[in-house]
Order: structure tokens, then C-alpha cells, then sequence
């Protein structure tokens, strides 16, 4: 896998998993 | 109060697993991949994520409020809150979008829905036992349908599949208990989860999978631009397809210009909030689409197939195939493969149907609440629209009957309800109300940027895309351009059965209009001072 593939996967993936997160999180803290 | 607070919050609940619904499933593991497959892989993905940011993430916030608006004066479906929010008579035909894209969306979704049942019984069967190739598989999938030599694709594997479907759907839809299915996705939805990581990482350790994601990932983007002729000149602008395709999909698997997340949102509280539910939905589909959906089906493609990705985007697939073609073959790699794979198709099933009763429930509930039919009623009247205009589809399949309809109803109509929903939010409340209305009782702050995105850049757009598609490829898309002409007169067929369809849709809206002024049915006061008073509750 290319190294342009696997930062442009890495930054995607990463910032929908954070805000995903961080949502349930604040979900549940309700 | 306890009770209506906790039915308040299964209802934000319900709406967040509903749209993840049609995005963790259908949406994002059968037409995503198929999209970026046809459209580039990487720069598809490009122009979705720019079209998410732009238009998605602002319009998912709008709807969330705009229904939530729609529910304080009273309505549930889009043809009332637009006549509510207008107070003009021609805005509840505006409305019909409400009712026509979620049901001509739902018609032919009830049979690719079908196709994921069936195909957990070939799975569980081992069916595709030792086939290897894309050729094959794809013959096993046209035998699946029914698609032969002859004009009509009859099966009777795949009616008895879709009369399976047909018939959970609309039990379920008879169910008033709105919370017995949202109890049972809260079970299903987390094992779908997991089984779909241990898919995903089994993908991810074939070789030759790096390929298919190389090719998703590292997008060439000279094919986001194209040369375009602008008055006699040359420049280079979008390319059209690629951007209509990228937006289409991107409002399939939000749900968004179809009117279904007003329907759900309207049953709020005025001091509910919609900020985070907002972005909640929408990160729950794209770790549907974009993390799950996209390590599926095409890195699955390149590493038992081989392909590259110029085969791959030259293979005549139907919106919904390449999951079909490759995902069945994941589990022939994995331990007790035919067991995970039949219960992940079950699971998927499960997932379709959340989503198509979510695209019952704004019809039903016009039935009910403008034209005043009973629920049975209004389901059995369903059932007999749905019949008829779903045999077509399913005979003339291979005539590109599905394929035709669906490419109108995404990337046209879900982008045109957009728009049209956008011009009633932004005419009908202003900027500051309707600014008001995504950020009260707000759970997070959303930021003053997405105001300006909202009020300028995403009208803009939109615009831009639909614009630049139908300056450019409209006519000839209207008018079958390389279309074989044996084809002509069934897709003529497909776009006449759509007109026909918006023309019913019209005269039940003006129907139930009608009756209302004969019954003299007492309407909600004016929408100033209905405003005025959420905005006093809230301060």
C-alpha cells in the first residue's frame, strides 16, 4: 500500500472515529 | 413525564439508528463501493468527503431543526410543514418530495433488500463454492435474478425472497410500537459491528487486497476536472459525473433531501437537542461507508479477483452489484464461513429493513395525519402502489429499468428535495431563526462557520454540481444519448411510471388539502407567533 493511500486512509478513518467517539461520549454523558 | 422523556429520547435514538441504518448496510457496503468502483476510487472518494463537509454535515443539521420546527406547529410530513412554514398554497406541492422520493427510493429497495436474504441462504449453503472469477460471479448473480435470454428476468428464487421481504416490512410497518424494532436494532446493529470488523480485517490479510485499497485511497486527481465548453470557450471545471455520483450517494446514505429525517425529527421536543444528534448520525454512517464500506467489496475485488482498477471501473455492473460479486467469496476464506456469512446477510437484511421503514413511516404518516385514513389503510394502499410499481423493476431488470430509476431518484431528486428543502428552511424561518433553531438546546457548540457554509456555500454548491452535470450531460442523459435503442423504450417506460407516480403523489396532496377545507379542520396559528413562543420557552 502506497505511503499516499495509507496517510489519505489514516486521516480519514482517524477523524471520523474521533468525532464518533467524542459524540457517543457526549451522548452518554447527557 | 418520565415515560414521554424516555419515548422523547428512543425517538433521537430511533432516528440515529434508523439513518446509521441505510448507511451501516445497504447504502454503505452494496452501493458505496459500487460507486467509487464506476467513478475512480480515490477521487470519488474526494468529492464525497468534499461533498459531506460542504453539504451533508450543514443540511443534516438543517433538517434535524427544520423538522424539529415542523413538529412545534403540529406536522409530521413535508407537504404540512412546508404549507405551515409558508403559509402559501402552492408550497405543500413543493412538499409532495416528502412522500415521492422516500417511496419511489423505497420501491425499488425493497428488492435489492431481498437479494441480501437470498443471498444468506446461498451463502449458508455454499453456493459459490470454489468459484474464483468476477465472470462467474456475476453469472451466478444474473441466475440469482432471473436474467436470461429472454425479455422479462423472472426467478422464482428471488419472488420468493422479495415476498419474504414484502411481507416483514409491512408487518413491521403495521406495528405502532415504533420502539419494539428499535429495541431489536439496539441488539443487531453491535453483532453486524463486530462480525463486519472481522470481515474487514480478514480482507485486510489477503494479499493483493493493498491493491483495491491503493486504489480507493490514493485518488488521481486530474479526473475530479474535466475541459467543459463555457460560452465558446475552453476551461477546465468538475467533472460531472464524478460529482453528481459523489453528492447522490452521499445524500442517499445521510437520508437527506428526501424529507425523513424532518418526518422523525418533528416528533422532538422544542428544547431537544439536534447539534450533536446531527453530527452523531452523520459519523455513524460514515464509519458505515467510509471505514467499514469502503475495506469491503473492492479491496475484496482486487485480492480474489486480481483485478486492476481500470477492469474494474470498465465492468457493466448494476448501483448495487460489486458487494454481491465479492463479498459472498470473503467467507469461503474464513473459519465457519458459510455460518458468519449467512448470519452477516441476515444482519444486513436487518439493517435494509430499518432503513426502508424509515422510508415508510413520512408516507404512512401523511396518510394518517393529512388525508385521515386509518393506518391499516394507509399500509394497505401501500402495499398495492408498491406492487404495482415493482413489478416492472423487477421484470425488466436486465433492460436497466433498476439502474435508470435509481440514478433519477439519487443523484437527481435527493439533491433537488435538498435544495428545495433549503430555500423553504432559509425563505420560511430566515437565517437567524433558523441559525437559532440548529444551535438551541444545542448539546455541543456547533461552529458560527457551518452559519456561513450553511447560508451561502452550500446553496452554492449544490448548485454548482447540479448545474454543471445538467449543462453538461443532462440532455443527454434525458434524451438516451449511446443508449442501444432496443433499450429506448424501457427506460422510457421506468421515466414514465416516475411521472406518473409524482402525478398521483400531487393529486392525493390536493385531495387531502380538500377535504381538510370541507371539514373545516382548524389550522395552527401563524408561524410568527408559534416562533415567538419557542423562542420565549427556550429563553
Amino acid at each position: 500500500m502506497s505511503h499516499e493511500a495509507l496517510t489519505m486512509m489514516s486521516v480519514t478513518w482517524g477523524l471520523t472515529l474521533v468525532i464518533l467517539i467524542y459524540c457517543l461520549w457526549r451522548l452518554e454523558k447527557r | 413525564m418520565t415515560h414521554r422523556r424516555d419515548n422523547h429520547w428512543a425517538s433521537r435514538v430511533g432516528i440515529i439508528l434508523a439513518v446509521a441504518g441505510s448507511a451501516i448496510g445497504i447504502g454503505g457496503f452494496l452501493r458505496f463501493p459500487t460507486q467509487a468502483m464506476h467513478y475512480g476510487g480515490g477521487a470519488f472518494i474526494i468529492a464525497y468527503l468534499c461533498v459531506l463537509l460542504l453539504l451533508g454535515l450543514p443540511l443534516m443539521w438543517m433538517e434535524w431543526s427544520f423538522g424539529r420546527y415542523g413538529g412545534i406547529w403540529g406536522k409530521h410530513t413535508l407537504p404540512g410543514i412546508y404549507d405551515a412554514a409558508t403559509r402559501k398554497p402552492w408550497a405543500k406541492y413543493l412538499g409532495v418530495l416528502g412522500l415521492y422520493i422516500p417511496f419511489v427510493i423505497l420501491v425499488y429497495y425493497l428488492y435489492i433488500e431481498s437479494w441480501t436474504l437470498g443471498y444468506s441462504m446461498s451463502v449458508a449453503t455454499n453456493h459459490f463454492g470454489g468459484e474464483n472469477t468476477l465472470a462467474g460471479m456475476q453469472q451466478s448473480f444474473e441466475s440469482y435474478l432471473g436474467i436470461g435470454n429472454g425479455v422479462f428476468a423472472v426467478s422464482l428464487i428471488a419472488i420468493i425472497f422479495l415476498a419474504i421481504t414484502l411481507i416483514i416490512n409491512f408487518v413491521v410497518a403495521l406495528q405502532a410500537d415504533r420502539y419494539a424494532l428499535q429495541r431489536l436494532t439496539m441488539v443487531a446493529m453491535p453483532i453486524f459491528f463486530l462480525l463486519t470488523v472481522a470481515l474487514v480485517v480478514r480482507v485486510f490479510t489477503l494479499p493483493g487486497a493493498e491493491k483495491g485499497l491503493d486504489f480507493l485511497w490514493k485518488p488521481d486527481w486530474t479526473q475530479l476536472l474535466a475541459p467543459v465548453t463555457l460560452f465558446g470557450k475552453q476551461v477546465t471545471f468538475l467533472e460531472p459525473h464524478i460529482w453528481l455520483a459523489a453528492a447522490g450517494q452521499v445524500f442517499f446514505t445521510l437520508s437527506l433531501g428526501l424529507g425523513t429525517v424532518l418526518a422523525n425529527a418533528s416528533y422532538l421536543r422544542k428544547d431537544d437537542d439536534v447539534a450533536l444528534s446531527g453530527l452523531t448520525a452523520v459519523s455513524l454512517n460514515e464509519l458505515g461507508e467510509v471505514v467499514l464500506g469502503a475495506s469491503l467489496a473492492v479491496p475484496a475485488a482486487f485480492a480474489i479477483f486480481g483485478v486492476t482498477g481500470k477492469i474494474l471501473m470498465a465492468t457493466p455492473t448494476g448501483p448495487y452489484d460489486l458487494g454481491f460479486l465479492t463479498i459472498p467469496l470473503i467467507f469461503q476464506q474464513m473459519n465457519f464461513g458459510s455460518i458468519i456469512g449467512a448470519l452477516w446477510f441476515v444482519l444486513l437484511f436487518f439493517a435494509g429493513v430499518c432503513a426502508s421503514i424509515s422510508l415508510l413511516n413520512p408516507i404512512i404518516a401523511f396518510f394518517t395525519d393529512e388525508v385521515g385514513w386509518s393506518r391499516q389503510k394507509a399500509i394497505w394502499m401501500l402495499i398495492a402502489m408498491t406492487l404495482l410499481f415493482l413489478a416492472p423493476i423487477v421484470l425488466f431488470q436486465k433492460q436497466g429499468f433498476l439502474a435508470d430509476i435509481d440514478f433519477w431518484a439519487v443523484n437527481l431528486l435527493l439533491l433537488i428535495g435538498a435544495g428545495v428543502e433549503w430555500a423553504v428552511f432559509s425563505g420560511a424561518l430566515g437565517v437567524r431563526r433558523g441559525w437559532e433553531g440548529i444551535t438551541n438546546g444545542g448539546l455541543i457548540r456547533v461552529p458560527t462557520i457551518f452559519k456561513f457554509i450553511l447560508q451561502y456555500i452550500t446553496p452554492l454548491v449544490l448548485l454548482v454540481i447540479l448545474g454543471n452535470w445538467a449543462w453538461q450531460e443532462g440532455l443527454d442523459k434525458l434524451l438516451m444519448e449511446g443508449v442501444k435503442p432496443e433499450l429506448r423504450p424501457y427506460l422510457t417506460g421506468a421515466r414514465a411510471s416516475l411521472g406518473v407516480l409524482l402525478l398521483i403523489m400531487m393529486l392525493i396532496i390536493r385531495a387531502a388539502w380538500k377535504r381538510k377545507a370541507q371539514e373545516d379542520v382548524v389550522e395552527p396559528p401563524d408561524i410568527e407567533v408559534l416562533l415567538d413562543e419557542e423562542v420565549d420557552h427556550v429563553s
